[in-house]
Formats: structure tokens, C-alpha cells, sequence
């Protein structure tokens, strides 16, 4: 129980994929309006909560955690995390002209893996290659990619729909990126060798210093709402994207492509007497296996999302005469290894007049089916909080998988 | 009317700056163990491997054998010739009461000696000082500035003889004035016949005093003095001769360390064994060696085995160096030693790690035949070696090497990944002797802590009718290593390697040919720990 308090202590705010949203209105529009943002969260489709959170935590993974994963596998594994923070401000009445139209900035924080991987991937990172003494095992196809990054947007935001038009300077952080297309590892009996058949590359950003910006880029975020009439009744639809665009890493950085067998037999002693360096230094093992990295700058594409949703329903205005619908459909779809599209269903039911409910169900993204829940409190008439989970389950149980929390603040004056 | 909102709005700034910057940066690393089955090492051992390369000798057939050579003992040049720190006092005074006046410039003593070096028995009629030095300080009780000379006649350098003038400034019997200087004598060739070229040892000294040409005219009485003290100091020879007399040195007992059995132990059957004394002597002059002894010690088992052998019952007459002028020529004087004149099989079959010896060393045993032309230069040396020639046609039973190892694993005594596991040790054996290995945790004494077992062993090739491996023998060895072996081995970082040979054919002896060789590859099945160095 300790465990879950902490997670929520450390992830106030975190994450979710906004089930809970709001609709601005235009009427008698506030000047300025501040948002913060702030989510987290992991998900998989195989991978259960005590494995993760053992992972993250620094403790010892005992067989038990990882056998249960393992067991849990199946020909398409993935998994993934997001780590997402940003603070968007807007003022004014009007811009350019237009009296619906007004400036909008924003700074954001988002740090990012995905990965799909094989079963005997998991069986060679978790448990090792001695059950695979006499065969082959293998680690392809798969792909994984962590990105970190920083950017700063500029844009316009038409304050009667919500709609915005924003574009951002990218600064890099990190980059990991692994993309086997086929990778088979042959140990043979007693360990005599290792025969590794691959073809895959490995590309990561520089590592020689810290808090320096490792790559440059840029991105464009939209968002485009427009009231429908259908089937007798008001509707909203909105479709957009976030973060379409690139980052280029600087000369610092470096690639491993190989398309190619590789046989290991151990290093060679002058003397079986001379065993300084049995156990080779990862280095110098890469270096045996010429594995080298290739140094110089290449472009990623961003782990951009684009999403559409269909609210309808009885409204609710709320601050900044904001109004809810009660329900909203949902789909989204990631440019990030192991993330399928997503859909899900939310209803928004009212306790009070500061105080709605979201619940939901979603499938997809990184993981699978989920439930999710959310409360927005209203505190007076300028500020709201809406807290909540895309995966309510996983946050009270270690056997569940996916682990999410999210929060929204805006104050509007 | 909106209320302002820049409290709320610093709390929020606040806690998205601490958000983005509170990233836990030192989170400790997970950990998990995997069992993993990988190669380690590979390698070949050849012959080289065992004996060391310098020692090896390999015939037009690739036969190996062994050709080591001993050192046993050295005489240098300061064990027959050191020349003593040696100071004279020469003293001036009149030989009535006085007083005499002397003008400006006028001489009032002169002196010619000749300096005496104690060097026992030997002769010498020339030396030339490669370093050293003579001091002169003099003393001047006199009331006027005197002039002092010293001269050595018989010290030539680049044809100048060695003088020496000192201004003596005034003094009184009670407060004489001290005048002191010094010279290297590096290069000078010194002919010690003396004054009149028929004496040894003997360097002609002259020393006068004259009243100062620029001074004014000295009055003395017999109270008035002049002390002169000589003294030569540290004086290295470069070149000696004479006459060395008859001298007899005594070599006390010693023994010296012998590496090429150092790790060895067990038996072993040498099918022939040859071995030489080689007697370098520098020296110009004819000398004549008593060995008492020389002993082959094993240490390790407590068991001497003395060399009986005509040099060691019979004195050696050694030849003298040929002397070049500006150099010389050892005489080498070889005395050989086989089997069928001494045990010398027996001798090295002991597997000695030390070998003792003991003797007499005679100079000139015959008196002085070379007519006082005995001679030494500076690098002159009498040295005895031992070489010994073995074509490795053997019979090991139960030859054991063992060596210990430093590992160097990753991780530390408390945190290490390799938790345990068993080393398995690949052989394919072209040599014709069978290896049993054992492995064994050490600490610091060499103290065994734990024995990696089972261990095995690897058999040896497969001879043909000649004796001749035609076929490897191969084998798979284990070695378990637990929990708490890898502790220990963490905590020594020490393993012994222990190998045990057997010849495969123990009534015949077996050739070692330079193209065998036994290769080997380690590979670990392990439990290992991620993280587990940190």
C-alpha cells in the first residue's frame, strides 16, 4: 500500500491522456489563461506493474516477477513510458486583426520510450542464455526508442473553439534508438561460442556531456474544433497533432549498423596464466565484436501524436465558461515503437457545481484494455484541477499492467 | 472582478521548475541474476610456455632442450686490489735556535720522498688511477708570505708531471695560518719504481718552500715550522701491474637462486644431460681453483645431491687474460662435466631451486713466472659459470608446475556479479605427457582456502611407434566454483594453478618437439548478476 502512496506522491501531477477535457467558450472569453499540464506513465501489454516498478525503484527483480511476465508473453510485445510536462499561457483579446485571436507560448518536457520486442529477447535479458544452450535464440525483429527533449512554442489559439496553430523549437536531451530487423544468437554447448546473425542498427545521441543540448529540431502542434449538428443533436469534433517534426542530433552522436555474423570464442591470452581482463569490460567486448559506434549527426523524427474525438452530450460550463459534454470518443495514434492506436469512451457525470466525474474505457496505445477515471474540482471561478488515470486498475495493483496519472490546472482571469 | 492571481501563479511556476528539475538522478540500479553460458579466454601453451624462451635450444629436427646457464660466483677488481687511504707528514724546522733571515725569492728547504702504498703483497710497478684524489694542507707558523711546492716526479699526465704551488699567508707558532688544496688524479699514470726505478709501490714525492719574491725578508728561529700533510684518498685503479705475489683467496660457502625447477616438483628421468665450468679470468695472472663443493638443493624437498666429478676432486689451473695495451682478453678455461664423469644427471634430477658451492681461488700458484708483469684493468673479473645443456628426452612422473595466478575479476569482495558457477577448460593436448590440473583459492601466504574441484585431467597425445605424437589428446574440465568459493576468490584474487605431468610412455624416454603444443579455451556457465559489481 506504502508503494502505491508513493507512486502518487511522486507523480502529483502525472498523467493521462486527457479523458478529462474541456471546452472554452467564447462568450465573455477570459483575458489570460494558463494551463499546466503534467502526465506520466508506463504501459504494456505483457509486462505486469511489480516487474516494472522493481525495475525503476533499483530492487532486486526476483525469478518470480520476471517469470510472471515471461509467462505473460506472446508474438507482439510492447511497451512503453511517457513522461510529459507543459505549461501553456495565452492573453489577450486579439491578434493580427482578428478579435477571436490571440497569442499563445508555451514550454514543455517530454521524455519518451517505446519498444516492441520478441519473447526471447525478455528470456535473454532476464533470466540469460543458458536455456538457450545448443539453439539459437531469437531477438528479432524489435525496435526500441527512448527520446528526451525540451521545446518552446509560438503560436496563435482562437479563444471562442480552442483551436490552435503553434510551432516549437526542439531542443534534444537523449536519444536511444535500436531497430533490429533480425537478430538470432546461437550459443553453443558449454559456451565454446556465441554466433550472433544480425542485421539491425543502434543509434544514440552524444554522451560526453550532460546538461549541453545533444541534438536541434523543430515541431508543429494543432488542434482544430468545430461544433457539428448530427443525429438531432450538438456535437464537437476535433482532430489534431502534437509534435510533428524532427530533431537533428549533433556530430557527437553515433551509429552501429550491422548486417552480419558475428562469432565470439573468447579473448585471446598470451598465457592461460594471463587472465588479467577475463571478464572483458563492455567496451572492449563491443570492440572484439567490432561493434564500434560511427560518430557523426543524423535526424529522428519526433514521437508526434495525432488524435481526433467526437464529444456530444448534455453540456456543463464551468470556469472560464468552459463547458463539458457528457461523453467523448476518442482515437490517437503515436509515431513511437509498441504504441497501436488508441480509442476510448469517457463520460462525464456532475456531483455538484465544482465537482464532475470522468470514467472511461481505452484500448490500445502501449498497452491493452484499461479503465480510467478522473475528477475536476472547481476552486471558485478562476481556477480548476482535474486529476486523473487512464488506468485506474494498474495504480492499485502490482499484477495489473500499465500505471498512469495525470493533472491539469487552469486558471483563467 | 476578476482577484489577481500572482500568488497562485508563482505556486505553479514553482512546482513545474521543481517537476522538471526534481528527476531523481542517483536512483540505485536493479538487479537480477541470469544464468549465462559464454566463452572466456582461449590460448596455446607451447614448450615455450613452460620454459622460458632464453633457455630454449632447438635442433635442426625440432628437437627442444634446454641450455641454462648459472651463475656462480665473481671476484672484481676491489677483492685483489684496494689501494688504502694513505697520509704523510712532511715537517720543516731549523735544526738550531736561529734566528736566519732569508731575502725575497730565495729557496730555504727542499725535500724529495717518496710515498710508500701499503699494499700487501702485491708488487706493483705502475698504476693508472682511473678516479681519486690528493689533499695537501699546510701549516705556516712563519711571519712572512712563503711559497709552497709540491711535485709528484713520477705522475705524468699528457706528459706533465703533477705540481702543486701553495701561497702560505704569515702566521706564529701559536696561530699558524692553514693552507689547503686539492687534486684529482683522474688519468694520471703513476710509475711506482720510485726515485731511482728499482722499487714497487713506491711514488717519488718532492716539496720545497721559498720566501715570497714579492714579500719582504723573513726572519725564523727554531720555534718557527712548516707542516705539510699529504694524503691520497679513494683511489680506483684503471690499470695495475707488477707483481701480484702468490695469494689465496677463500670463497666462503653460498648458494644462488636457480628459476629453471623454481615451480617444479616431482620426477624426472633425463635421458642425457651435459654440463660445463666455464672460469673467466680478467686477471693477468695464472691462478689455480679448489671447488669444495657445488650442490644441487631442492628446497622444497630438503634433498642435496653434491656434483662429484673430476673438477671437484682435482684443483683447476686457470689461464691469465691476454693483455691488448688499452685492453684485455679473458682466458675462458672450460671444464667439462657428462655423465659419463660425474652424477651431473642425478644433479639436475634433484629439480634443484638453489645451488651452493664453495672454494679456493690461488693466485700466482707457481710464484711470479711472469716477471713482474701481472696486470689488472678496471673490469677485470674472475667469474664461474655453470652451464648446463638438457635435450628434453624425458620420463615426468608426477612433474609438477605450479604457479600462482592473479585474477583480476570485476566488482569488489562485497558486490560482484559472477555469483558462481563452474569453469570449464577446453584442452586439445599435442604434447606427449599427460597434465592433471587443479585449482585452488589462495591468500596472500599462499595459503589454500578452498579447492575448485573436481578438476581433471588432460591426457596426453597419442605417440606412434617413434615416439611421436601423432594425435591430440582432448578433454573437458570442470571446475565448480559456489557462493562462497567466489567470495574467496574476491577477497584473495589469488588462484594457484597446479599441473601434474605424467610422460605417456614411462619406461621410455619421450622427445619434446618445438611444434607441440596444447590449446586451450575456458568458457563459464554462470549465475550473474546485473549490476551485482556496483
Amino acid at each position: 500500500m506504502n508503494d502505491r502512496l508513493w507512486l502518487i506522491g511522486l507523480l502529483l501531477p502525472a498523467m493521462a491522456t486527457a479523458q478529462v477535457d474541456s471546452l472554452t467558450i467564447a462568450a465573455k472569453a477570459p483575458s489570460h489563461v494558463l494551463v499546466l499540464e503534467a502526465s506520466a506513465g508506463f504501459d504494456s501489454n505483457v509486462i505486469f506493474n511489480d516487474l516494472v516498478l522493481d525495475l525503476y525503484r533499483g530492487r532486486n527483480l526476483s525469478r518470480e516477477v520476471r517469470d510472471r511476465s515471461y509467462d505473460a508473453l506472446g508474438n507482439a510485445n510492447r511497451g512503453g513510458y511517457l513522461l510529459d510536462m507543459n505549461l501553456a499561457y495565452t492573453w489577450g483579446r486579439w491578434l493580427l486583426g482578428r478579435d477571436k485571436w490571440r497569442p499563445r507560448i508555451n514550454v514543455a518536457y517530454r521524455s519518451q520510450l517505446g519498444l516492441r520486442f520478441s519473447r526471447d529477447a525478455f528470456a535473454l535479458a532476464f533470466r540469460g542464455n543458458k536455456a538457450f544452450e545448443g539453439r539459437a535464440a531469437s531477438i528479432g525483429p524489435g525496435t526500441f526508442q527512448h527520446v528526451a527533449y525540451q521545446e518552446i512554442g509560438f503560436g496563435v489559439e482562437d479563444h471562442a473553439s480552442g483551436s490552435f496553430l503553434a510551432v516549437s523549437l526542439v531542443g534534444g536531451n537523449r536519444l536511444r534508438k535500436a531497430v533490429i530487423n533480425q537478430a538470432d544468437l546461437y550459443t553453443a554447448t558449454d559456451g565454446r561460442f556465441v554466433e550472433l546473425d544480425l542485421d539491425g542498427n543502434y543509434r544514440r545521441s552524444d554522451t560526453s556531456t550532460v546538461f549541453k543540448p545533444k541534438g536541434i529540431g523543430a515541431a508543429l502542434s494543432f488542434s482544430w474544433r468545430h461544433p457539428v449538428h448530427a443525429a438531432g443533436q450538438e456535437m464537437v469534433v476535433t482532430v489534431g497533432a502534437e509534435d510533428i517534426g524532427f530533431i537533428s542530433w549533433g556530430r557527437g552522436a553515433g551509429t552501429i549498423g550491422k548486417d552480419t555474423l558475428i562469432r565470439y570464442d573468447g579473448f585471446t591470452a598470451q598465457s592461460i596464466l594471463d587472465l588479467d581482463g577475463l571478464i572483458p569490460e563492455e567496451e572492449n567486448l563491443r570492440d572484439s565484436l567490432g561493434l564500434g559506434y560511427t560518430p557523426g549527426s543524423f535526424v529522428t523524427l519526433l514521437p508526434g501524436l495525432v488524435h481526433a474525438r467526437l464529444e456530444f452530450g448534455k453540456a456543463r460550463r464551468g470556469i472560464g465558461h468552459v463547458e463539458h459534454r457528457a461523453y467523448s470518443l476518442s482515437v490517437a495514434h503515436r509515431f513511437s515503437p509498441g504504441f497501436v492506436p488508441c480509442v476510448s469512451a469517457v463520460r462525464h457525470v456532475a456531483l455538484s457545481r465544482a465537482l464532475s466525474l470522468g470514467a472511461g474505457v481505452g484500448y490500445g496505445g502501449y498497452g491493452g484494455f484499461r479503465l480510467g477515471l478522473g475528477l475536476e474540482a472547481r476552486l471558485g471561478k478562476q481556477v480548476a484541477l482535474t486529476v486523473g488515470t487512464d488506468n485506474a486498475v494498474g495504480l492499485v495493483s502490482s499484477r495489473s499492467r500499465g500505471m498512469a496519472l495525470a493533472t491539469r490546472l487552469e486558471m483563467a482571469w | 472582478m476578476p482577484r489577481p492571481l500572482p500568488r497562485i501563479l508563482a505556486i505553479v511556476l514553482t512546482a513545474f521548475s521543481l517537476l522538471v528539475m526534481g528527476c531523481r538522478k542517483d536512483q540505485p540500479k536493479p538487479t537480477w541474476d541470469m544464468d549465462v553460458v559464454a566463452p572466456l579466454a582461449r590460448t596455446s601453451l607451447t614448450i615455450g610456455d613452460l620454459v622460458p624462451d632464453s633457455l630454449l635450444d632447438t635442433d635442426a629436427n625440432g628437437n627442444v632442450g634446454i641450455l641454462s646457464t648459472l651463475h656462480l660466483f665473481s671476484l672484481s677488481l676491489d677483492t685483489i686490489l684496494a689501494i688504502p687511504d694513505t697520509s704523510l707528514l712532511y715537517a720543516y724546522a731549523l735544526p738550531f735556535p736561529g734566528p736566519v733571515s732569508f731575502p725575497p725569492g730565495s729557496t730555504f728547504n727542499t725535500n724529495d720522498d717518496v710515498t710508500r702504498f701499503d699494499l700487501q703483497n702485491l708488487h706493483l710497478t705502475k698504476l693508472a688511477v682511473r678516479s681519486g684524489r690528493v689533499d695537501i694542507a699546510i701549516s705556516n707558523m712563519m711571519n712572512g708570505n712563503i711559497i709552497g711546492n709540491f711535485a709528484l716526479p713520477g705522475a705524468t699526465s699528457g706528459g706533465s708531471t703533477l705540481e702543486l704551488q701553495l701561497a702560505l699567508p704569515p702566521g706564529t707558532p701559536s696561530s699558524p695560518s692553514v693552507t689547503t688544496t686539492t687534486r684529482e688524479l683522474n688519468g694520471y699514470l703513476f710509475d711506482l719504481r720510485g726515485p731511482d726505478l728499482n722499487a714497487t709501490n713506491a711514488l717519488a714525492t718532492h716539496l720545497w718552500y721559498a720566501n715570497s719574491p714579492d714579500g719582504n725578508a723573513v726572519t725564523i728561529t727554531d720555534m718557527d715550522s712548516l707542516l705539510a700533510w699529504v694524503t691520497y684518498h679513494d683511489i680506483i685503479p684503471e690499470f695495475a701491474s707488477g707483481s701480484f705475489g702468490t695469494r689465496e683467496m677463500e670463497v666462503e660457502p653460498a648458494t644462488v637462486e636457480l628459476e629453471l625447477f623454481k615451480h617444479i616438483t616431482g620426477t624426472l628421468d633425463l635421458a642425457q644431460v651435459d654440463a660445463r665450468l666455464i672460469i673467466r679470468n680478467g686477471l693477468g695472472v695464472d691462478a689455480q681453483a679448489r671447488i669444495h663443493h657445488i650442490r644441487s638443493i631442492n628446497t622444497r624437498t630438503g634433498t642435496t645431491v653434491d656434483l662429484f666429478a673430476p673438477l671437484t676432486s682435482n684443483p683447476l689451473n686457470i689461464n691469465r687474460a691476454v693483455d691488448l695495451g688499452s685492453g684485455f682478453i679473458p682466458a675462458a678455461n672450460t671444464f667439462a662435466v657428462g655423465q659419463g664423469n660425474s652424477n651431473i644427471e642425478q644433479f639436475l634430477e634433484n629439480l634443484p631451486d638453489q645451488i651452493g658451492y664453495a672454494l679456493d681461488l690461488i693466485i700466482n700458484p707457481l710464484g711470479d713466472i711472469s716477471n713482474g708483469h701481472d696486470f689488472l684493468y678496471h673490469d677485470s673479473k674472475v667469474t664461474v659459470d655453470l652451464e648446463v645443456e638438457i635435450p628434453l628426452r624425458l620420463i615426468a612422473t608426477n612433474l609438477t608446475l605450479a604457479k600462482l595466478v592473479d585474477i583480476d575479476l570485476p566488482g569488489t569482495a562485497e558486490a560482484h556479479a559472477w555469483n558462481s558457477g563452474i569453469l570449464h577448460l577446453f584442452a586439445e593436448n599435442g604434447f606427449p605427457f599427460s597434465a592433471a590440473v587443479q585449482l585452488e583459492v589462495v591468500n596472500a601466504s599462499g595459503e589454500t582456502m578452498a579447492l575448485l574441484d573436481p578438476g581433471g585431467t588432460v591426457p596426453a597425445g597419442v605417440l606412434d611407434g617413434n615416439g611421436i605424437v601423432v594425435q591430440p589428446g582432448t578433454a573437458r574440465i570442470d571446475f565448480r566454483i559456489g557462493a562462497d568459493k567466489m567470495n574467496l576468490l574476491h577477497q584473495s584474487g589469488q588462484l594457484r594453478v597446479k599441473a601434474v605431468f605424467n610422460t605417456a610412455d614411462q619406461s621410455d624416454h619421450v622427445q619434446i618437439k618445438d611444434d607441440y603444443r596444447m590449446d586451450l579455451q575456458l568458457t563459464m556457465d554462470a549465475n550473474w548478476v546485473v549490476n551485482g559489481n556496483e
